[in-house]
């Protein structure tokens, strides 16, 4: 096998991640364009018995926050108070004024058991997973 | 093109390397402080050396150039521009960037920038960073931890009130430039606010601001950092996202963990 085999195996790895990032990157930004619905940040985090999912949502009061779940995703929509806008010239001028994301979840959960809370313009929602699988006795 | 560069301003270091510094001619640099402020956790750095650049109407002197960053200029009022540039007056000089340092350009960054700030003979390097805190959100008065590199640096960390960072990683450019400056003997403090791993975070860099302004030189007002902050979070987004996908690609998360205690 050629030396540089591997390291040729990983410049493409990494060109074809990069590639793909960018691919989400575009469609994250087109979609905000034609629907002035900005996608917010996001962060998941599991726990042994939870899923944490919470979205950065500055600019938004609490009652203008509307979130719907399933057992394996959330969509979060939001008005922003604060306007975000993007001037590329005098004529050619974008702006946004929601929030919107859908998260699939990283395991199934319970939607009832939600617990959602927003400070300092964080939104924070801890779901209780439901338990999958028979417990396996050990002989 | 190497001719054509050197009639732009001044080439500076090797011209082999892929990655170098111009300078605009004419700049003085009069043993100034620098502050570095790449994207990283939190955008912490970032956003404090904008506040900077904006409070002290700071002007673009120099600007890194290098084959290793994704190829794209910046267009600000009508002006064609390079997203990694050094802002400056003499006393103070600024290095920002409006794209997340490419983890296949870290080391060359790291050791140019710390030759090309070793040759302009600096009072102290000041790096600007988060500290990742999953817990951020309920901590209304963030902490700023500082790593010096020598004494001077050590003096100067304690005259701002800032207590050391004893343990743990730091991943990343500011990780590199500390080492560099380290192994250079240049004085440099890294100043690390505990903040969100991958949200803008204003509030953390307002802290590190509050502060740099015990020092007359980098006194600014925090306040209207402060008051602006939703709209710093929500313009910043996009940067902030890229940054993410950047640390993931350099393993930033072990700043997540310990070292092994050497007991």
């Amino acid at each position: 096998m050629d030396e540089g085999f591997f390291e040729d195996l990983d410049k493409e790895i990494r060109k074809t991640f990069r590639a793909l990032e960018d691919e989400i990157a575009r469609l994250i930004n087109e979609a905000e364009m034609s629907t002035g619905c900005l996608e917010p940040l996001t962060r998941i985090a599991e726990t042994v018995d939870e899923v944490i999912v919470s979205f950065d949502l500055p600019g938004v009061r609490k009652e203008d926050i509307r979130v719907t779940g399933t057992e394996r995703a959330l969509v979060v929509e939001a008005r922003c108070a604060v306007k975000r806008v993007w001037s590329h010239s005098r004529s050619l001028r974008r702006e946004f004024g929601k929030f919107r994301k859908t998260v699939d979840l990283p395991a199934k959960v319970d939607v009832r058991s939600a617990k959602a809370t927003y400070r300092n313009g964080i939104l924070e929602i801890r779901l209780k997973k439901v338990e999958e699988g028979e417990q396996i006795p050990i002989l | 093109m190497l001719e054509k560069i050197k009639s732009l301003g001044v080439l500076t270091y090797d011209e082999k390397m892929s990655l170098r510094v111009v300078e605009l001619p004419g700049v003085k640099f009069e043993n100034p402080i620098f502050i570095e402020g790449t994207p990283d956790v939190g955008l912490v750095g970032t956003i404090a050396a904008v506040h900077l650049i904006v409070s002290k109407r700071l002007e673009e002197v120099a600007r890194f150039e290098s084959d290793l960053f994704p190829p794209l200029i910046v267009i600000r009022n009508k002006q064609i521009k390079d997203p990694v540039s050094v802002f400056g007056n003499g006393k103070l000089f600024v290095i920002n960037s409006d794209i997340p340092i490419p983890g296949s350009a870290v080391y060359s960054f790291a050791k140019e920038a710390c030759s090309w700030l070793s040759a302009k003979k600096p009072e102290v390097v000041i790096l600007i960073g988060g500290l990742p805190d999953p817990n951020r959100v309920d901590t209304e008065d963030p902490i700023v931890l500082g790593l010096p590199t020598d004494r001077k640096a050590e003096n100067l960390m304690e005259e701002i009130g800032i207590e050391p960072l004893e343990n743990g990683f730091l991943v990343g450019v500011k990780a590199l430039l500390l080492k560099e400056c380290k192994s250079s003997g240049l004085s440099a403090l890294g100043l690390f606010a505990q903040s969100y791993y991958n949200y803008p975070d204003p509030g953390a860099a307002a802290k590190v601001l509050q502060h740099l302004s015990k020092l007359d030189l980098l006194k600014v007002d925090v306040e209207s950092l402060l008051k602006k902050a939703e709209e710093v979070r929500i313009n910043y987004r996009e940067l902030m996202r890229r940054t993410e996908s950047e640390m993931g690609r350099i393993g930033k998360s072990k700043e997540y963990e310990p070292p092994i205690p050497l007991v």
